[in-house]
C-alpha cells in the first residue's frame, strides 16, 4: 500500500514540481532533476517496556528540536540548553508515544536519536535500562 | 343364668358358701359388665349388696344341700352328643351304668365309703347316648373359653326327657362327647322338666371326666367347695378329691379320688359329734386321731379342730393308706387352715403342699406362736397318729399410747418413741407388731408379753428423706389375743428445714508482704422454708468475721466482711477455712481461703522511645518490654502524658520474672515540625511503682521544592537542591540512596503535582 500510494503522490508532486520550476528557477538548467523540499512536522518518541514504567529521564538528540510536549497525559519537565532535548516523563503509566516534538523536516527522522537516561516503575522502584525501549518515530 | 359377685362376708349371712349351696336367696345389688372368667355366661353380673334366704318360689323343696348328706341321693348320669359330633363316645354307656354303681370304684361304693356308710346314691344310673340339637360351638365358645351351661342342662335333659322322670333323683351328671373349653362343672342348678320345676345337685361334664372328675363335681353337688394348697391354686393339693387328687391312676377309670378331707366331712354330717375334737384355749391334750379312710371302732378322733384368735381355726387329720386313700402321697397328719374354704397348712411356703412341709410326723411339732398353738405329732398307731394339741390362753393387747405423734425438722430425724404393749390378758401373749410404710421401723417386730406384763418397742422415724408435710402411718400388732389385730395410727410432721447457702468465691489470694488485701465479702442466704441461725468461724487467726453470726428469714440473705490481717505472716502459703454452721440440715457450709504472701513485686521498663519523622508522617512503633523483676504477681497500668503516645495495651498482670511487650506508637498526623516529648508511666503494686520512659518525636519539616528545581537537578541541567533535600526525596521515593526519577515521581505524587490524566488511546504510536 505504501508503495503504490508514493508513486501517486510522486506523480502529483511532479507536475507540481515542474511548473514551479519554471516559474521560480529561471531557465539555468530548465531540464535538472528537482529538489526535494523539507517537510516540517513532529516527530514522536516511543516506549516500550515488559515492566509497567511510571518515569523516565531521556535524552532526544537531532537538529532543531522545537516544541517538545508530553503525550498520553503524561507530565514532562525538559531541558534544551545543551542543544539537545533533555526530558523528565511522568506519568500514571508510561506506554507508546510518551513524548512528540517538532523538527524541520521529518523525512529525517533518521538523523534523530533518544537515549534512555533512567527509569522507575509505577511503584517509583528503579528499572534497569534494558528492559525499556524508547525510538524516534514520526 | 346370672353371675354374682359376693364376698365372704356376705355369704356368712347365709351360712357361708357351703352353707348357701343350693338354698334360694334373695340378693340386691348393681349390675355391671361381666368379667371373663371361666363359667361367666352372661354378659352382665350382680354386684351383690345385701343377700338373705328366701322360700323357694316354685313351693318345691330344693335339695338340702351343705349337710347333712345322709341316706339315698341317686343320681341319673345324662349322656349327650352334639350334633356335629355324632358318633364320638369318650365311653360307652356300661362305662358310665358302672361309674355309678355300687362295686369298686363305683361312685355309689366311693360315697358310702366317704360316709362311713352314712349316705350313697344307690339307685342312680346312666342313659345315651342322646343327640343334642345343636353342634358343640352353639353351646361352647372354645375362643372365650365359655360354656353355655343353661343351654347345655336344658337341651340334654330334654333330648332324653322320654326316657327319664326326672324328679325321681336329687341329682344330675350331664355327660357331653366333647370338651366344655377345659372344665367340667359341678354344683346345684334348677330344671324345669317332667312338670315339676327344682333344684337338682348338677355336674357338666367334659368327654374326659374319669372318676375323680365325676366325684370331685358331685362333691360340689352335695355342697362341698375346693380345697388347695396356701398358693393362690385350686387344684394343687393331692390330699382330698375337692382339689387336685391325682395320685391313683386307673387304666380303666382313670385317676381315680382320694377321700375328702376331715372338714368336708363334717360339712356333709359324716363325722360324729364324739370323733371330733375341739381343742380349747388353754388346753393341751393328746388325742388318738383315727384316719379319715375308714371309721375305725370309735375311742379315737376323726379330727380335731383348732381355734384361732381371728376367728378361723385349724383342723387335723390323719391320713393313711387305706381304702381310697390308698395312693395318697404318703401317710401323715395333715392340718388345715379353715376360712371360706380349706386350705393345707404348709410352713415350708415352697408351693408344693404335698410334700414333706405339709406332712407332719412323729416328732414333728407344727407352732402358730401367733395363735398359741401347737400341734405335736407324737407317735404313729396302726390307724392313724397320736398328737398333743395345746392353746395357750389369749392374751389382751392394749397399745400404750394409743397413737404416735413425731414432729421434726425436714433432713432431720425425730427422737424414738417407745409403744409399750400391754398384755391384759389371761394368756400369755406372743405378739407380732409391722408398719405400712417405708419410714417407719420398730425396734423389734415380735415378742412375749406374759399375762398382765407388757414388752416395750421403740419406734423409730427415719424422716431424713421426707419432704415437708404430714405422713401417717399404721403400726400392726398381731397375735393370741381374743383382740388381735390391734393397729396404732403413726403421724410424722415435717416442717421445712432452713437451707444455708454461700455466695462467694472462695478466697485465693497473693498479697505483698506486710500488705493486708482488701476485705472479702461473703453473702449467707436462708433459701429454706424456715428461720436460719448461723455463726460463723475462722480456723486462722488471720482471718476475722465482721459480724461472725445472725438470723435469716427464708429466702433472705445478708453479707458479711472477712477481714484478712498479714500482721507477723512471713513469705509463704497460708491455708484456712471459714465454716459457717447453722440450724439447716445442710450445715455446715465452708469456704476455703488459700493465702500467698509474696515478696513485692517491681516494675522494669525497657525500650527506647525516639521517633523522627517528617510532617504528617508516622514513624514505625517501638517495643516497651514490661517486667516484673520483684516478687509475687504485678498488676501493672501504663498511660502516656500526650495523645500522639498511643499504647497497645494498657494493663496487666506479671508474676515474678514474666514480662510484657507493647508497641508504642508515636502519631504524627497532627504534630507540626518540630521536637516533641512524652512521658510513659507504668504503675502497680510495687514498692517502685511508677516507673516512667520519655519519648521523643522529631518532627521534620518537608523542604519547599519547585517542580522545575527538582527537574533540573534530576537531569543535571541544575544542583540547586541541597543534600538533605536530596535526602528527602530519596527518603519519601525509593529509598535506594540515589535521588532518581523514582524519587522525583513519589514526590510530585505527594505533592499532589502528577497528572493522572490516562494516554489518550489515539495518541499511542508504534514504534
Amino acid at each position: 500500500m505504501k508503495m503504490r500510494g508514493t508513486r501517486a503522490l510522486r506523480g502529483v508532486l511532479f507536475s507540481f514540481a515542474v511548473g514551479s520550476l519554471f516559474v521560480g528557477c529561471g531557465g539555468d538548467d530548465p531540464t535538472g532533476p528537482p529538489e526535494p523540499q523539507p517537510q516540517p512536522g513532529e516527530l514522536r518518541v516511543a516506549l516500550a517496556s515488559g515492566t509497567p514504567v511510571g518515569g523516565v529521564v531521556l535524552t532526544v538528540t537531532g537538529p532543531a528540536i522545537t516544541s517538545p510536549a508530553a503525550s498520553g497525559g503524561a507530565q514532562l519537565y525538559y531541558d534544551q540548553s545543551g542543544g539537545a532535548l533533555t526530558a523528565v516523563v511522568t506519568g500514571t503509566s508510561l506506554s507508546g508515544e510518551i513524548l512528540r516534538f517538532t523538527v524541520p523536516d521529518v523525512a529525517q527522522v533518521a538523523g534523530y536519536e533518544v537515549s534512555l537516561q533512567e527509569a522507575a516503575g509505577t511503584s517509583n522502584q528503579s528499572l534497569a535500562s534494558s528492559g525499556v525501549q524508547l525510538s524516534v518515530v514520526r | 343364668m346370672v353371675a354374682l359377685r359376693v364376698t365372704d362376708g356376705q355369704l356368712r349371712v347365709v351360712g357361708g358358701a357351703e352353707g348357701a349351696n343350693g338354698q334360694y336367696v334373695e340378693v340386691a345389688g348393681s349390675w355391671h359388665a361381666a368379667r371373663k372368667t371361666p363359667g361367666a355366661t352372661g354378659d352382665r353380673e350382680l354386684e351383690v349388696s345385701s343377700i338373705r334366704y328366701s322360700i323357694d318360689p316354685t313351693g318345691a323343696s330344693p335339695p338340702a344341700q351343705g349337710a347333712p348328706i345322709t341316706g339315698s341321693h341317686p343320681w341319673v348320669t345324662v349322656l349327650c352328643r352334639f350334633s356335629d359330633l355324632p358318633t364320638s363316645e369318650p365311653h360307652p354307656l356300661s362305662w358310665y351304668q358302672d361309674l355309678m354303681g355300687g362295686t369298686e370304684p363305683g361312685v355309689d361304693h366311693y360315697w358310702r365309703e366317704l360316709s362311713y356308710d352314712q349316705a350313697n346314691v344307690a339307685g342312680s344310673g346312666a342313659l345315651g347316648w342322646y343327640d343334642l340339637p345343636q353342634p358343640h360351638s352353639y353351646y361352647v365358645n372354645d375362643s372365650t373359653g365359655v360354656s353355655n351351661l343353661q343351654l347345655l342342662k336344658e337341651d340334654c335333659a330334654a333330648v332324653a326327657d322320654a326316657d327319664i322322670y326326672y324328679p325321681d333323683f336329687v341329682g344330675i351328671n350331664f355327660q357331653f362327647n366333647e370338651d366344655l373349653a377345659g372344665f367340667s362343672w359341678g354344683g346345684s342348678s334348677s330344671l324345669n322338666i317332667d312338670g315339676v320345676f327344682r333344684n337338682y345337685r348338677m355336674t357338666w361334664m367334659s368327654d374326659w371326666a374319669d372318676h375323680v372328675t365325676f366325684t370331685h363335681e358331685m362333691g360340689h353337688g352335695f355342697g362341698l367347695p375346693h380345697s388347695s394348697g396356701p398358693y393362690g391354686a385350686v387344684y394343687d393339693s393331692n390330699w382330698d378329691v375337692m382339689s387336685g387328687a391325682w395320685t391313683n391312676y386307673d387304666s380303666f377309670w382313670g385317676w381315680l379320688a382320694p377321700h375328702t378331707i376331715s372338714w368336708h366331712k363334717d360339712i356333709l354330717g359324716w363325722i360324729p359329734g364324739d370323733r371330733i375334737y375341739d381343742a380349747t384355749e388353754g388346753s393341751s391334750q393328746t388325742i388318738t386321731l383315727h384316719r379319715l379312710g375308714d371309721l375305725g371302732a370309735g375311742g379315737d378322733y376323726l379330727m380335731a379342730r383348732i381355734p384361732r384368735t381371728d376367728g378361723t381355726f385349724y383342723t387335723v387329720e390323719a391320713r393313711q393308706f387305706e381304702g381310697y386313700d390308698v395312693n395318697l402321697p404318703a401317710q401323715a397328719v395333715i392340718m388345715h387352715h379353715i376360712t371360706s374354704r380349706a386350705f393345707v397348712v404348709d410352713p415350708d411356703n415352697n408351693g408344693n403342699p404335698d410334700d414333706a412341709g405339709a406332712r407332719w410326723l412323729p416328732g414333728e411339732t407344727f407352732t402358730d406362736a401367733e395363735n398359741g398353738i401347737t400341734v405335736a405329732v407324737e407317735s404313729e398307731t396302726a390307724t392313724g397318729y397320736m398328737v398333743t394339741i395345746a392353746v395357750t390362753e389369749p392374751g389382751h393387747i392394749v397399745l400404750d399410747p394409743s397413737s404416735l405423734s413425731f414432729v421434726t425438722q425436714q433432713g432431720t430425724d425425730p427422737v424414738a418413741q417407745t409403744l409399750t404393749i400391754e398384755n391384759t390378758g389371761t394368756g400369755e401373749l406372743q405378739w407380732t407388731a409391722s408398719d405400712d410404710v417405708m419410714w417407719l421401723e420398730l425396734g423389734a417386730s415380735s415378742g412375749t408379753a406374759a399375762a398382765s406384763g407388757s414388752s416395750e418397742v421403740n419406734v423409730i422415724v427415719s424422716a431424713a428423706d421426707l419432704p415437708p408435710g404430714t405422713w401417717n402411718g399404721i403400726i400392726t400388732v398381731e397375735g393370741n389375743a381374743d383382740n388381735a389385730p390391734q393397729t396404732l395410727p403413726v403421724s410424722v410432721e415435717v416442717t421445712a428445714a432452713p437451707v444455708i447457702t454461700l455466695v462467694g468465691e472462695p478466697i485465693d489470694l497473693e498479697v505483698v508482704i506486710g500488705v493486708d488485701p482488701p476485705v472479702h465479702e461473703v453473702v449467707v442466704r436462708n433459701e429454706g422454708g424456715n428461720e436460719l441461725t448461723w455463726s460463723a468461724s475462722s480456723d486462722v487467726e488471720w482471718m476475722t468475721f465482721t459480724r461472725g453470726s445472725g438470723t435469716l428469714a427464708p429466702g433472705a440473705s445478708e453479707t458479711d466482711s472477712i477481714t484478712i490481717s498479714v500482721d507477723g505472716l512471713a513469705l509463704g502459703d497460708y491455708a484456712g477455712t471459714l465454716t459457717f454452721t447453722g440450724n439447716a440440715p445442710n450445715s455446715p457450709q465452708t469456704l476455703d481461703a488459700m493465702l500467698s504472701v509474696v515478696e513485692s513485686p517491681s516494675i522494669a521498663l525497657a525500650g527506647t522511645f525516639e521517633f523522627e519523622a517528617y510532617e504528617g508522617d508516622s514513624p514505625a512503633p517501638e517495643t516497651l518490654t514490661v517486667s516484673n523483676d520483684g516478687g509475687g504477681t504485678l498488676s501493672w497500668s501504663v498511660s502516656a502524658d500526650e495523645a500522639w503516645v498511643n499504647l497497645s495495651a494498657t494493663a496487666g498482670t506479671l508474676v515474678s520474672g514474666g514480662n510484657a511487650t507493647l508497641q508504642v506508637t508515636a502519631n504524627g498526623s497532627s504534630l507540626a515540625a518540630g521536637t516533641h516529648t512524652a512521658v510513659i508511666t507504668v504503675s502497680g503494686n510495687a514498692d517502685d511503682s511508677p516507673q516512667t520512659a520519655d519519648v521523643v518525636f522529631v518532627i521534620v519539616a518537608r523542604p519547599d521544592m519547585a517542580p522545575q528545581d527538582v527537574a533540573d537537578h534530576l537531569m543535571g541541567v541544575s544542583t540547586t537542591l541541597s543534600a538533605s533535600e536530596l535526602e528527602y526525596l530519596d527518603d519519601i521515593g525509593n529509598r535506594n540512596g540515589d535521588f532518581d526519577v523514582g524519587d522525583f515521581r513519589a514526590w510530585l505524587q505527594m505533592e499532589g503535582l502528577m497528572s493522572r490524566v490516562a494516554p489518550a488511546a489515539g495518541e499511542e504510536v508504534d514504534p
